[in-house]
């Protein structure tokens, strides 16, 4: 064995090393991330081995001293947009994205609660499986850019550069996906007579001091 | 009279709540929602929505381990070397 091969070799060892000690732990992680993308537990292992290879194999690349979260999800993003989505035929964003505005008309215009104070409360009391039943109905490039964003907590400049998408394309798709679970989790509350229950009184047109108590 | 209009505020209140606004930026929108009501109500909305998408994401993946066949497979995969991939 040369001595170039043998340094090769420590150097292989020590990114092994690094790899298990850095990456590993992001498995947990990345799993969560993988279920609310392919929406399905097989896919969702599938998806997280393929990352971890793909990120094994380019872990040389990797600059040591920046961020391994965010270069293992826009692995894994890549991924997904590359093999997954193609199998699911989910019709074509811009399509999605054209209809939104109208369709949405503005959430805040939809709210009929009897006050945005009474609808942050009811949406703080939704049920969980409501609440994620309305994630996973969103469609995917808004909802993968909420979970990012809101779970993840990666700001805009990250997910853009995850998602190789510009910012303000991040920001619309978080403005939409935002809108519509909005939109969804108000259905829901007026469904349960959230946010009636003080509907006694005029709706409309509350004093700014009593709305604001 | 110090601050922007509700609009402005509106437009950039999950950008003020993410940290994503620099300190001249805020500073309109922070004196805006001070003296708006609605706009205060409108932040609450924003930050309620965002805690509750956060708190059931993370229930739910708390909740649903991999399982330890992925682990296993993909130490498998890494003891085979990078040149597999």
């Amino acid at each position: 064995m040369t001595a170039a091969s043998e340094q090769d070799d420590s150097e292989q060892t020590r990114l092994e090393a690094r790899f298990a000690d850095e990456a590993l732990p992001l498995l947990d992680q990345l799993y969560g991330a993988a279920m609310k993308m392919t929406r399905n537990p097989q896919d969702a292992q599938d998806l997280v081995q393929e990352t971890f290879l793909k990120a094994y194999a380019a872990f040389a690349s990797f600059q040591e001293g920046t961020n391994l979260k965010a270069w293992l999800y826009r692995i894994m993003t890549n991924s997904y947009i590359n093999t997954y989505r193609k199998r699911q035929r989910e019709p074509f964003l811009g399509a999605v994205e054209e209809l939104e505005d109208w369709q949405l008309g503005g959430a805040e215009s939809t709210t009929a609660m009897s006050a945005r104070s009474a609808e942050a409360e009811a949406i703080d009391r939704t049920p969980a499986s409501v609440v994620t039943d309305a994630i996973n109905a969103l469609p995917e490039d808004f909802r993968i850019a909420v979970y990012l964003a809101d779970v993840e907590g990666f700001s805009y400049q990250e997910i853009a550069d995850i998602a190789e998408i510009p910012i303000g394309t991040v920001m619309s798709r978080l403005h939409r996906g935002r809108a519509r679970l909005r939109k969804t989790l108000g259905e829901y509350a007026r469904e349960q007579g959230v946010g009636l229950e003080d509907g006694s009184k005029p709706k409309k047109k509350k004093s700014a001091k009593e709305a604001a108590k | 009279m110090s601050g922007c209009g509700c609009e402005e505020a509106r437009a950039n209140l999950y950008e003020l709540l993410r940290g994503e606004l620099c300190a001249e930026e805020s500073l309109p929108i922070r004196q805006h929602i001070e003296r708006c009501p609605n706009c205060r109500d409108e932040q609450a909305v924003c930050i309620s929505l965002t805690d509750v998408v956060r708190r059931a994401c993370e229930d739910e993946r708390d909740a649903n381990c991999p399982p330890e066949e992925l682990r296993d497979a993909i130490l498998r995969a890494l003891g085979k070397g990078p040149s597999r991939v």
